[in-house]
């Protein structure tokens, strides 16, 4: 740190000077050998308003465990949440009835964190790909749960979870016409898509249609008209991206609009066609939380640790539509994860003091894997792409500039379908080659298929 | 489940197929009670029984979104006595699972029924949605689904352009850092007032940036209104350099060929700013200074944006 003195006038000069002294004994602290250090804003207002005081706390606590943390701490604790993940595929007591409309999701952030860690879950093959199959809707798609109504959130987890658990026999299985009018059925004129018939409409309706449609193979010009245009009409003034025009920019439909747009293009071609990349890149930037070092998902909102991957995510994408690499702070975010996001007792969290779960647990470790690996994108390959087929150009190394504690590096994900690399990849090829012997007729017309039954079962 | 007889239906059991993962031990009364509503799903009955089973399931697991769903469909049938008790049910849901996906969808749904059916229409009480969305942010200032809902209310029902900016004010007032009470305001305006598309009015803009910076001032670190600054000049095509000198009070790095001056940086978002315009003037050595002050100082942890922004310049 250079020695200039800020001005002193109109704020709070003891106040700067405590952070300023905070900041230099942190760049002291060493809690590894890779020298990782937390870094702080010497300005610091004096105001005090409910965003401040929580900020503050945050800070606090953070600082404390960061502080506190000895080098032979600052380490995955693998096991713990290899059993954390493990204990949620078998029976769950009965608060878990929140998650009964979920159960994909369950299943997906549970065999992906696994998978994550580098756990071998051939074992789960079966019984999850039965437990994903038995919940397919009549109507294409899938539902949260037994006898629920086919929806894209639990289609999308479901599609994701048989990609990584199941074989080409069960991939078989998906009935991928109905699959395709289903999401036909929720598209909306102007591009975007609903969640269920008559749900509600958002960017996280359109990555999960995408994904899903990317990943069966069946995307068509149809599904996919005006859908960029959409997705552009979601960035804020912030730079950030919202959940429908309009609304405020949020880290979780900042990933949900760029990973669409990457399934639909190569980034370096369709971020710049239509969002103001600048102007994403800052507002992504300015996501990292300091001293904390993890992302928080909006504007003055505090760090949470599924943010790594929500925010994180984005990096890849980003850095390959600008062509730079290190936009962010990834060993600050690697320090996060590992010294405040890990319950002692197994699984991640969002921050100190909260509970994990089985959604923090996988997007955290997704969001390390993020800090631990460099991606790349390949632009001659996607010159002659087939649409559809933009979600497997990524290929991805271990970055050497990151100090990784021995033992906590995780596995590497392709960025846009955040499963872990190759595994996305495989269950396209399958539909591809399928689809070379045997195409399917994705034709609407001649079927007016009884929609009104949609709502019942 | 006590109130209706439901002894004429073949209950569908649960099942998670022949080899469950993850199998949730429902307490008896969700189990039984499933087990009916799939039944008469089954059945498609649409009626009072079916509609008082929802509410006992939503109670129990407000995110269960196939049941919200099948209400719908009931309530449409039930018609217009149902309809009207439906918000006041849904009311209570939102005060206690104030982040659940279904609630709001479900009150548009309702109100857009309403609105539809003329001997109703006049029932519709924006004033007790607009006094419902205050209680909640009262309670969560950012709650992200309740200011969504209230652009949808703005927009579905046409609200009063000064009740709302008097609002956003209130709030900004009560929490100059709520950055979704900036959100909701560059919303209200950018569709009324500074709409680029009508010839706006330039005394309401002197007047926005002169409330921009009187907030500004309270604390200048606080992101929220230099990116509604940035957001409202490029809205309506103003340049930011205009603005120069009001930048000074809070960044000030001096100007070009002045080498040694101390800098006054009480803001590294006033720096970023003006690294923005410096470079937008081809004041290459001046971006260079206020681009190495963030990265070094002021904002450390983006030093590699910086030094991206760095690599950028002409």
């Amino acid at each position: 740190m250079t020695s200039n003195s800020p001005p002193v006038e109109s704020f709070n000069l003891l106040k700067m000077l405590k952070a300023r002294a905070d900041s230099q004994r942190a760049h002291r602290t060493m809690y590894h050998s890779g020298e990782i250090a937390f870094k702080s804003c010497p300005i610091v207002d004096t105001l005090v308003t409910e965003t401040s005081r929580a900020q503050a706390e945050t800070e606090t606590k953070t600082r404390d465990r960061l502080e506190k943390v000895t080098a032979a701490q600052f380490s995955l604790d693998r096991e713990k949440h290899i059993a954390y993940l493990r204990d949620h595929l078998s029976e769950l007591p009965a608060p878990y009835v929140r998650l009964d409309a979920s159960k994909p999701w369950l299943l997906y952030w549970v065999i992906n964190g696994l998978s994550l860690l580098g756990e071998d879950i051939s074992e789960l093959k079966y019984p999850a790909a039965e437990t994903l199959l038995s919940y397919q809707s009549p109507s294409g798609g899938f539902g949260g749960g037994f006898c629920q109504i086919t929806h894209l959130a639990p289609t999308y987890a479901a599609v994701n979870t048989l990609a990584l658990a199941g074989d080409e026999l069960m991939w078989s299985r998906i009935d991928r016409v109905k699959a395709y009018k289903h999401l036909m059925s929720l598209k909306q004129q102007d591009g975007s898509f609903s969640m269920h018939k008559g749900g509600e409409i958002d960017s996280r309706a359109v990555y999960t249609a995408l994904a899903t449609a990317s990943l069966l193979n069946i995307m068509t010009p149809e599904l996919i008209h005006n859908t960029a245009q959409w997705l552009s009409s979601c960035q804020t003034f912030e730079g950030g991206f919202s959940e429908s025009p309009g609304r405020e920019a949020h880290g979780g439909y900042a990933f949900c609009v760029l990973a669409a747009l990457c399934l639909l293009g190569a980034p370096r071609e369709i971020l710049p066609q239509y969002i103001d990349l600048e102007k994403a890149v800052e507002w992504l930037s300015l996501r990292q939380c300091q001293p904390e070092g993890g992302f928080s998902g909006r504007t003055n909102k505090l760090v949470d640790g599924c943010y790594s991957h929500w925010v994180g995510g984005c990096w890849p994408l980003i850095e390959a539509a600008v062509g730079a690499d290190n936009l962010f702070d990834k060993e600050a975010l690697q320090a996060y994860i590992l010294a405040c996001c890990q319950q002692k007792s197994g699984g991640l969290r969002d921050k100190i003091g909260l509970n994990p779960d089985t959604y923090h647990t996988n997007y955290v470790l997704a969001g390390l894997s993020c800090a631990q690996h460099k991606y790349e994108f390949d632009n001659e390959e996607a010159k002659g792409i087939a649409l559809g087929g933009f979600g497997f150009l990524w290929s991805t190394e271990l970055d050497q500039s990151i100090n990784i504690p021995i033992g906590s590096q995780v596995e590497a994900l392709n960025p846009v379908h955040v499963l872990p690399v190759g595994i996305a990849e495989n269950m396209r090829a399958f539909f591809v080659t399928m689809d070379q012997y045997i195409p399917i007729d994705l034709s609407l017309e001649d079927e007016n298929e009884n929609h009104d039954d949609e709502n019942l079962v | 489940m006590e109130k209706h007889d439901y002894s004429d239906l073949t209950i569908i059991p649960h099942s998670d197929g022949p080899t469950p993962l993850a199998p949730i031990l429902y307490s008896e009364n969700y189990s039984k009670a499933m087990g009916i509503l799939r039944a008469l799903m089954a059945n498609q009955e649409l009626s009072e029984r079916a509609l008082d089973l929802t509410t006992e399931i939503i109670d129990q697991n407000p995110a269960h979104y196939t049941v919200w769903a099948y209400r719908v469909n009931i309530i449409q049938e039930l018609g217009v006595d149902f309809l009207i008790n439906e918000l006041e049910w849904v009311d209570s849901i939102a005060m206690e699972a104030t982040k659940n996906y279904q609630i709001w969808p479900h009150r548009q749904i309702i109100l857009n029924m309403m609105s539809s059916i003329p001997e109703i229409k006049d029932k519709i009480d924006v004033g007790a949605e607009l006094a419902l969305v205050d209680t909640l942010l009262e309670d969560d200032n950012k709650n992200y689904h309740v200011w969504s809902y209230r652009q949808w209310l703005f927009n579905r029902f046409d609200l009063s352009f000064s009740r709302e900016d008097t609002f956003t004010r209130y709030m900004i007032d009560l929490d100059v850092r709520n950055n979704s009470a900036w959100n909701y305001r560059f919303f209200l305006l950018s569709a009324t007032v500074l709409k680029p598309s009508s010839v706006f009015d330039l005394d309401i803009l002197a007047e926005e940036l002169d409330y921009i910076f009187a907030n500004i001032e309270k604390a200048p670190q606080n992101q929220s209104p230099w990116s509604y600054l940035e957001g409202v000049m490029k809205h309506v095509g103003q340049n930011l350099s205009d603005l120069e000198d009001r930048f000074t009070r809070f960044a000030n790095i001096g100007s070009e060929g002045e080498s040694d001056v101390e800098p006054l940086v009480r803001s590294s978002h006033a720096l970023n700013i003006l690294a923005k315009i410096y470079a937008s003037k081809g004041q290459k050595t001046l971006a260079i200074k206020a681009l190495d002050l963030l990265a070094n100082t002021y904002d450390p942890i983006r030093e590699g944006y910086w030094a991206y922004r760095k690599s950028q310049l002409a």
